[in-house]
């Protein structure tokens, strides 16, 4: 070991800048990796306080086994007899039963005036607020004394005479209720007024998780407002379904006991119950949709990062062997054995990446103290290095300096020791390339074959296509690499070499003679390259059917508001800027299906749902004219006689992706449920089946969705028949064609004025229908959709989700640049004898810089070729396999390449290619013919 | 030099190359290398046989097999026909691990272009063999540096030594285990004359006083004057082989050398 050791040291202190850039690359890399998993051990710390905060002053909770739909207050209840029994039990001291209901609660100013919260006012968080934050829980409790620790006030009384509750301080701060105010909850079965008498302090949110902090799922509300449980059967006719039962126990009790006595039974009640502790919530927390989706991004960073370590270490050492081919050689000839050669490689892989690893741990540590003295509220806990951070960066920085060893530990392992006397040319077969190319080929075809050739991927088990399919993919482009080196260099080297007014030859087969190295630099460089262009790819892919298609009219309007009689009909044509004769007024609702036709139990997604808006309008002008409204391409059908059919009866037009995922075709038919009357199904006919781009985004915002956030299509059907029937009295819907440079704001200031004329009920709405975003509201009654905004909001936002995903693979292509760094000086330090030479016959300082930049520029070219390559491919494949798995699949993506962030980032690569190499470049230029001849000399 | 010799001689007076010890044989050795389509011989039963303590010169024109002899005999390569016995130990049977341990300890090569590890200094680059495991009974790498005359030069690392230095050096470290015998591919191949002399001067000298197996192949007669006998190779045979006890110089071996390679057969020579 001793002579190892020292064989290690001697080649580091040797070559300090290699292994100074090396590690440098490697310490990049651990930060990264530290940098996003801090974002999941900051998340993960704050569960412990949260459960402890959340349960309040009770041990226990007792709860459905699966979780409550509290809009359905009725659904797995807790039977009364068990509460009643576990009051009995001698460990216990108090059960205090609630009821949980979600409903409108509204302070009593606002609800006097008939008046929408300015959502932009009420949520302190102001201006990254779209819409209103969501009302408080109503939450009926038995409880004689507050579950937190009260704020302002006292707790209920409840035999008052009024109304009392209490709430939660954080929803009394969103929804400016202050002590002494009136709030009116709304239900469908009554309304009841209350007099807030306390707040309670309410557990604090979770941060960082992004958008959604992680909550429980079960449990007491995290956002309540308490009542006393004898004012429920204003709001709840009938019997009072319990939806928890937290448990204080006496002190002293043995919570083991009370646990075994119970949990026995709990298991075996109808509907299954459960008792859960803060442990309980901390696991439920760890395992949430938020917490794996933080947890799936630091393992994604640590992949990633690991990989871009692993090649940049790859290309290190395979430098290494290859210029100590003759000192293994010699050391085989006098020594060691090829294990003890293949040991020095490992060690020194070792080495690498054992420093990285602690330097990255420490520049980790100092990055994040810096951004927590910068942004203190993200960091509630202050810097910290959690075990994941540690762990990962671990997995990060060794994993990758093991698996790069591989190789080349294997290559010095086969040096014989006869290289001592006669080194071999450094030649890579003709034979060699072609089985790389033949197997790289096949195994590329598998990500393909897997995403469109195999059949039913409803089962498809995504993490083995992942491991396959991907794998495959990755590893065949990795095979392909030297030969795509070899072309590269034979038919774009002599562009690159004429581009920098050099003569071809000079640079004929500089890559390809050293083609492991070569290999290393451009895996490291297409790693990040490649990844970019696929998610550019993918994302824009995946958006196309997303984006509004042409079939959208100039503009929806929506009638937030009011009763606008048909009468008005002309009004509204002839209000400034309507195109009066393309005016159509609408009947729209939102049905659920009578049968999940779609599966959406066993896989819901945005083309997966149990319900349907289904547009009632004038089937010849709407769609079967030559000018129709909307401008439809029927894929099986036609317009006309899909008019036709639905003139004549219950003839429908469907989307065609709600065709595929329901099996139906022209002529099939399936049954809407009535909100209203759900006990009397309507029958629809599919008569034509349609491409529909971009429906989602105009339903989300422009209030088409009144009852759910999803739905599974956009149906239309004939206008008097959808009225009646979901007995749609009033016309609140408007499609129409606006006047060229008409004015929104004006066209709606009109027809606001219309509408208040006509007072009416507010029409139901989904959440995101009242969104500052997506729409335009003018007043208190008019919200207007165009195709523009729309569009311009899916630009913005998707644009930069595609972005932000994008930003990790361009920041390993950046680390990837400190192994172009290092692949030029090692080809420099080993070309220096030929530079000395080709100095001395006269090539000038300028022309042997450009040489050396013509090099680097040309490893660059490498990498975007493969790059290209792959990420096309992956990308689209990911948003093949996405139609299967992702919750925005089911839809028809087509390939869209968004050439112009492709080329942005193809040129960005070519530049810091350039870059990289310009100090090495400038400095060997800078070196005199001799100095250089008798550098090289003693370098042999 | 000479009372360094002194030094040594007294301190490894008893570790001495024993004259009894068995042998360097080589028996019908034959060695083919394929090139393309083509099959060239290197070697065509070749033996022969080396006593303990003597210093053996192989000479041959460029072809002719030398070196191909030469990595037969350190274990570099394996024959594709023949044995080779070294120290009583048929090498040629053995694997690459086993061959390996038995280079160390009981085989010095001292390449033409030195070879030493130019991240080490001249005094490790000397404890090579020993730091790789040699066994023990290893010489002391500052007396032999001492030896060679490099004592001073120890730590220094070999791209601030010279060309002669260099292979002093890499004398020094083919002697550190003691090995049965000391194998020289070209030693002065890659130096001027007067140092390939001293370097020539060395070899003879510690072959002289530790009375090690010594084979040198070269191409240079004033290299081969050095030896005991000389054995001529052409074409992958031995050609013939003669004494030089009675060759006055370089240029009589020349001529000898010649005469052979043409055909000319004289008295004394071995076929």
């Amino acid at each position: 070991m001793k002579l190892l050791h020292k064989l290690l040291l001697g080649q580091v202190l040797r070559h300090p800048a290699r292994f100074l850039l090396t590690t440098l690359a490697i310490i990049a890399a651990s930060v990264i990796v530290i940098w996003v998993v801090s974002g999941y051990d900051s998340l993960v710390s704050q569960f412990d306080q949260f459960a402890d905060d959340y349960v309040g002053r009770y041990q226990y909770v007792l709860v459905t086994a699966e979780p409550p739909n509290l809009k359905d207050a009725g659904s797995a209840a807790i039977g009364a007899g068990w509460v009643a029994e576990l009051a009995r039990d001698p460990a216990v001291r108090a059960v205090d039963a609630e009821v949980h209901l979600q409903a409108k609660v509204r302070s009593a100013a606002e609800h006097r005036r008939g008046k929408r919260p300015d959502p932009t006012k009420l949520d302190p968080r102001g201006a990254r607020a779209y819409g209103p934050p969501p009302p408080p829980t109503v939450v009926f409790t038995e409880a004689s004394v507050p579950p937190y620790p009260l704020v302002q006030g006292r707790w209920f009384n409840p035999a008052s005479e009024r109304a009392e509750g209490v709430i939660g301080e954080r929803a009394a701060g969103q929804h400016r209720i202050e002590l002494g105010s009136e709030v009116t909850i709304e239900t469908d079965d009554g309304q009841l007024s209350v007099l807030i008498v306390g707040v309670v302090e309410q557990v604090r949110e979770i941060q960082g998780a992004g958008r959604w902090s992680p909550t429980p799922t079960r449990g007491p509300a995290v956002s309540p407002l308490y009542l006393p449980m004898s004012q429920s059967a204003s709001l709840l006719p009938g019997t009072q379904p319990i939806t928890i039962a937290p448990i204080e126990l006496h002190q002293g009790a043995e919570e083991a006991v009370f646990l075994a006595r119970w949990n026995k039974r709990l298991v075996e009640a109808t509907p299954e119950l459960e008792l859960i502790s803060a442990g309980d919530v901390q696991s439920d927390l760890e395992s949430s949709r938020a917490a794996e989706g933080v947890r799936n991004q630091a393992y994604s960073a640590t992949g990633l990062a690991l990989l871009a370590a692993l090649f940049i270490i790859f290309t290190a050492l395979s430098m290494g062997v290859h210029e100590r081919a003759r000192q293994f050689a010699v050391l085989r000839a006098i020594a060691l054995t090829p294990r003890q050669i293949a040991a020095l490689v490992l060690l020194e892989s070792l080495l690498l990446g054992g420093i990285g690893w602690l330097g990255g741990l420490a520049a980790g540590w100092g990055l994040l103290s810096l951004m927590s003295s910068a942004q203190p509220e993200l960091f509630t806990g202050g810097p910290s290095l959690g075990r994941w951070c540690i762990g990962l960066s671990f997995v990060c920085a060794i994993g990758g300096a093991l698996a790069a060893a591989v190789f080349p530990a294997w290559r010095a392992m086969r040096i014989s020791p006869l290289e001592a006397i006669n080194a071999p040319a450094a030649r890579v077969s003709p034979r060699l390339i072609r089985s790389l190319v033949s197997g790289g080929g096949l195994l590329i075809l598998v990500n393909p074959l897997l995403v469109f050739a195999w059949p039913n991927k409803d089962g498809v088990d995504y993490p083995i296509y992942v491991a396959v399919g991907c794998s495959a993919m990755a590893i065949g482009f990795l095979l392909l690499t030297p030969w795509a080196i070899v072309l590269v260099e034979k038919w774009l080297g002599p562009w690159v070499s004429r581009l920098l007014r050099l003569e071809p030859r000079l640079l004929a087969s500089e890559l390809s003679a050293n083609l492991w190295r070569s290999l290393g630099t451009c895996a490291a460089l297409t790693l990040g390259l490649g990844l970019f262009v696929a998610t550019q790819v993918w994302g824009y892919s995946m958006l196309q059917p997303f984006v509004p298609g042409r079939w959208v009219p100039g503009i929806l309007v929506n009638f937030t508001a009011g009763d606008v009689p048909e009468a008005e009909f002309a009004a509204v044509a002839g209000a400034a800027g309507m195109r009066a004769e393309t005016l159509l007024p609408l009947a729209v609702e939102q049905a659920r299906l009578a049968e999940d036709i779609t599966d959406s139990v066993a896989h819901a997604s945005v083309a997966r749902q149990d319900n349907v808006i289904i547009i009632g309008l004038d089937p010849p002008r709407g769609i079967g004219a030559a000018d129709a409204l909307l401008d439809l391409r029927f894929v099986a059908g036609s317009r006309m006689e899909a008019a036709a059919a639905m003139a004549a009866g219950r003839g429908c037009v469907v989307p065609d992706h709600f065709a595929r995922a329901a099996g139906l075709a022209i002529g099939d038919a399936f049954e809407l449920l009535p909100p209203e009357s759900p006990e009397q199904p309507v029958r629809y006919e599919v008569a034509g089946i349609v491409e529909l781009p971009g429906w989602h985004w105009m339903t989300k915002f422009s209030g088409l969705r009144r009852r759910s956030g999803r739905a599974a299509a956009m149906v239309f059907a004939d206008l008097q028949r959808v009225r009646s029937d979901f007995a749609l009295q009033q016309t609140q819907f408007y499609w129409g064609e606006l006047q060229p440079g008409a004015s929104v704001a004006a066209l709606g200031a009109e027809l606001e004025t219309l509408v208040a004329r006509f007072p009416g009920p507010r029409q139901p709405v989904n959440p995101q229908g009242m969104w500052t975003i997506g729409a335009i509201d003018i007043g208190d009654h008019v919200r207007l959709s165009t195709p523009q905004v729309v569009q311009a909001l899916i630009a913005n936002r998707a644009s930069g989700m595609i972005w932000g995903m994008s930003q990790l693979p361009l920041v390993t292509l950046a680390i990837a640049a400190l192994g172009v760094l290092n692949t030029i000086m090692a080809s420099i330090r080993a070309r220096t004898w030929s530079i000395g030479v080709m100095r001395a016959v006269g090539l000038s300082r300028s022309g042997l810089a450009r040489l050396v930049l013509a090099e680097s520029l040309l490893l660059g070219v490498v990498a975007c070729v493969i790059s290209l390559a792959f990420g096309l491919l992956a990308g689209w494949c990911g948003a093949g396999i996405s139609q299967y798995v992702s919750f925005f699949g089911g839809l028809n993506p087509t390939l869209v390449i968004p050439w112009g962030q492709l080329a942005g980032a193809l040129a960005a690569t070519l530049a810091l290619c350039l870059v990289a190499a310009l100090w090495p470049a400038l400095r060997v230029a800078q070196r005199e013919p001799l100095e250089l001849l008798q550098a090289g000399r003693a370098a042999s | 030099m000479s009372m360094d010799l002194e030094v040594m001689d007294r301190e490894l007076s008893t570790n001495n190359v024993d004259v009894t010890l068995p042998p360097l044989e080589m028996h019908g050795l034959s060695k083919r290398f394929r090139q393309g389509t083509t099959t060239v011989v290197a070697l065509e039963h070749f033996s022969m046989t080396v006593q303990p303590g003597e210093f053996v010169a192989i000479m041959g024109n460029s072809g002719s097999g030398k070196s191909t002899l030469l990595n037969l005999i350190a274990g570099l390569a394996q024959p594709d026909e023949g044995t080779v016995w070294i120290d009583g130990e048929e090498i040629s049977a053995m694997r690459d691990p086993q061959l390996t341990r038995f280079r160390r300890s009981k085989v010095g090569l001292v390449f033409q272009a030195f070879n030493l590890i130019p991240t080490l200094s001249a005094i490790d680059n000397v404890r090579l063999p020993v730091l790789a495991g040699a066994p023990q009974g290893a010489l002391d790498a500052e007396e032999l540096l001492r030896l060679v005359g490099l004592q001073h030069r120890s730590a220094h690392r070999p791209d601030a030594l010279s060309g002669g230095e260099q292979q002093r050096v890499a004398i020094a470290r083919a002697l550190i285990s003691q090995p049965a015998i000391l194998l020289a591919d070209e030693p002065t191949g890659s130096l001027d004359s007067v140092t390939g002399q001293s370097i020539c001067r060395l070899l003879k000298e510690l072959h002289r006083d530790t009375r090690r197996t010594v084979v040198v192949v070269t191409h240079e007669p004033e290299v081969a004057r050095w030896a005991d006998r000389v054995v001529v190779l052409r074409d992958g045979r031995k050609l013939a082989e003669f004494s030089t006890d009675a060759l006055q110089d370089a240029g009589a071996l020349a001529a000898r050398y010649r005469d052979i390679v043409s055909g000319v057969s004289q008295e004394g020579d071995a076929t």
